[in-house]
């Protein structure tokens, strides 16, 4: 990938604890326009905590001690508080893992969505509203305006992600960040969710970094993936050759696992007969 | 024939939802015994039913009608000493081990916190906690930390530790894999396999996996709006399903392979009031007949030995490709 197709480009990233620990160490990462890029590993490889670094938005306790991100052509790290205002958002909009907890709980979900199109936007209340509605519309909700007018804790917790995801759409970003989107939902509403942010950003040509612990996710809806492990990454490839030739061991690891094969070592339970 | 460890009878769990709306039936007559030392895996879709079902077993949420017997006792008996007997063998093992885990406290402290009684201080405490630690496979240097500087598979280690520490009959196992990656996934598995094999324990195994339930529940319940709508042996269930919407469940789930994706485009749940004089299903089957929107299914026995609740359930046809294996 030549340096001018890249979207967003990380070289160098160290982000340290407050403790002195590092929780990234050195990452280099480059996602292309129209790309979807999967970061796989489990809690506290780093994933989460590399994409927070990438908009600025790390948690009281962690910093970023090194390292550049370019991001459109612009040198975040070089640009200071203004560089990431003007791309939080706008460029780079962020589904969280847990819908619920970034909802304020005791607001509707209208006025919450009508803020945020206008911060971004500027628009008159009325427009704000519409485009609210509209974004709701696009994640398949048949009444937008039931929605609006909820209370987070209303939703369930697929609705819920939905509502998340139109609230990332409202600033019309570049790049969606969806961190572990499904993690929590069953599996007919984990299939309905990815499949919808798969068309969403083919419809508008967005590029989409999926963090995921769980290989059905990455394997299916990924270009390519970085496989992470102690705030490195161990692999990176094209998705389907690194699952059918997966080069590290801790690589090869997880993708044994991912079948009963893999989790019987011989240690199956005895199949008890079935209480009637 | 022996009592079975955990039997629910009839157990119906409403909840109010305020001004003009009728009542939320999260649990309709539910019924199901589970045998000492076996495992039963309980799948459905978010709202299904199961997180509420594993709360009532344990004492948490008692229910609007029916019973709940952990050996024959009840658990929301009226007489106190009663009750704390029927949930005295009973612990759980969460989600999340990060918001299980009081952050605050060492991991030898939190492993023995069931146990705390005049009896068990100090030095003997500490040998236990050891113990304890050693069977879940942590180190002894594990003891003085805390759970944030443990990964996901060892704070989950942890959680399994304290439920093991009062030597409980029965686990309920709220989707203890679905936060971790697939390596600590495998390690807690076979760890669960290998206590049960060691010392008897009964799991109610809460899950969406099913992978997970393929290892290690023999028996699979399957939960839609709040009633059991399939159950038989778990491999059987899923490569011949017998409920449209197991089989929706069952064609939902990822295949961890890149180019196997489900082809299936389920209808969204549908979350309006549920009719009882109909089959509660019947907006997102596409085997729906007259007959499912005048009256409601019963679970019945079928020729292949599985129980399942739908008029057309000998229609249901196979799972093409076997996603689990």
């Amino acid at each position: 990938m030549s340096g001018d197709d890249a979207l967003l480009r990380v070289e160098g990233l160290t982000v340290g604890s407050a403790g002195g620990g590092t929780v990234v160490d050195g990452l280099d990462l480059e996602l292309a326009r129209r790309e979807t890029l999967g970061l796989l590993g489990g809690s506290g490889s780093g994933k989460s905590t590399t994409m927070r670094a990438v908009m600025d938005l790390l948690p009281r306790g962690l910093q970023r001690r090194g390292g550049r991100i370019v991001f459109d052509g612009a040198e975040l790290t070089a640009g200071g508080e203004r560089a990431w205002a003007a791309v939080r958002g706008r460029g780079i909009a962020l589904i969280p893992q847990d819908p619920k907890a970034s909802l304020v709980p005791v607001a509707r979900v209208g006025p919450q969505m009508v803020a945020l199109h206008r911060r971004h936007h500027g628009s008159g209340r009325a427009a704000a509203r519409k485009a609210a509605a509209d974004a709701l519309a696009r994640v398949r909700f048949p009444d937008p305006d039931a929605v609006l007018a909820a209370f987070p804790h209303e939703l369930s917790g697929g609705m819920a992600q939905r509502v998340t995801i139109a609230m990332a759409l409202l600033a019309d970003p570049v790049l969606l960040v969806a961190d572990e989107p499904t993690t929590g939902l069953d599996v007919v509403l984990q299939f309905s969710v990815l499949q919808l942010l798969q068309e969403l950003i083919a419809d508008r040509g967005m590029s989409m970094i999926l963090i995921s612990h769980d290989l059905g996710v990455i394997a299916n809806y990924t270009d390519r993936l970085c496989v992470m492990r102690d705030g490195r990454i161990v692999e990176r490839g094209v998705t389907a050759e690194v699952f059918e030739r997966p080069a590290h061991a801790y690589t090869r690891e997880l993708i044994a696992a991912t079948t009963i094969e893999g989790i019987d070592a011989g240690a199956r339970p005895a199949a008890a007969e079935v209480s009637t | 024939m022996t009592t079975p460890l955990v039997e629910l009878r009839e157990v119906s769990q409403t909840f109010a939802r305020g001004k003009g709306r009728t009542p939320l039936r999260a649990l309709d007559a539910v019924s199901l015994e589970v045998r000492r030392g076996a495992t039963v895996a309980l799948v459905g879709e978010s709202g299904s039913g199961k997180t509420t079902l594993g709360r009532t077993v344990l004492g948490l949420a008692a229910p609007t009608a029916g019973a709940v017997l952990v050996d024959g006792a009840d658990v929301y008996d009226r007489d106190r000493a009663a009750r704390a007997r029927a949930r005295a063998g009973v612990q759980v093992v969460f989600q999340h081990p990060s918001s299980s885990l009081d952050p605050t406290m060492r991991i030898d402290q939190i492993v023995c916190e069931p146990l705390r009684s005049p009896r068990l201080r100090g030095r003997a405490a500490r040998v236990r906690a050891q113990a304890l630690l050693e069977r879940v496979g942590l180190r002894p240097e594990y003891a003085a930390r805390r759970p944030f500087e443990l990964s996901g598979g060892e704070q989950q280690r942890v959680a399994i530790a304290r439920a093991i520490a009062a030597e409980p009959e029965l686990i309920v196992l709220d989707e203890p894999t679905s936060s971790i990656d697939f390596a600590a996934r495998r390690d807690i598995l076979r760890l669960l396999a290998e206590l049960q094999r060691d010392g008897g324990l009964t799991y109610l195994f809460i899950t969406h996996d099913l992978v997970s339930a393929t290892y290690l529940a023999p028996e699979t319940v399957v939960l839609y709006a709040g009633r059991i709508v399939e159950r038989g042996p778990t491999a059987e269930v899923l490569e011949r399903p017998r409920h449209p919407y197991t089989k929706v469940l069952i064609q939902s789930a990822l295949t961890a392979r890149p180019g196997v994706r489900p082809s299936i485009v389920d209808a969204p749940a549908v979350r309006e009031e549920r009719s009882w004089g109909a089959c509660a299903f019947r907006e997102r089957c596409p085997l729906r007949s007259e007959r499912c929107d005048g009256q409601a299914p019963e679970l019945r026995r079928l020729a292949d030995g599985h129980d399942a609740r739908c008029f057309h359930a000998e229609q249901v046809t196979g799972v093409a490709e076997a996603k689990v294996a």
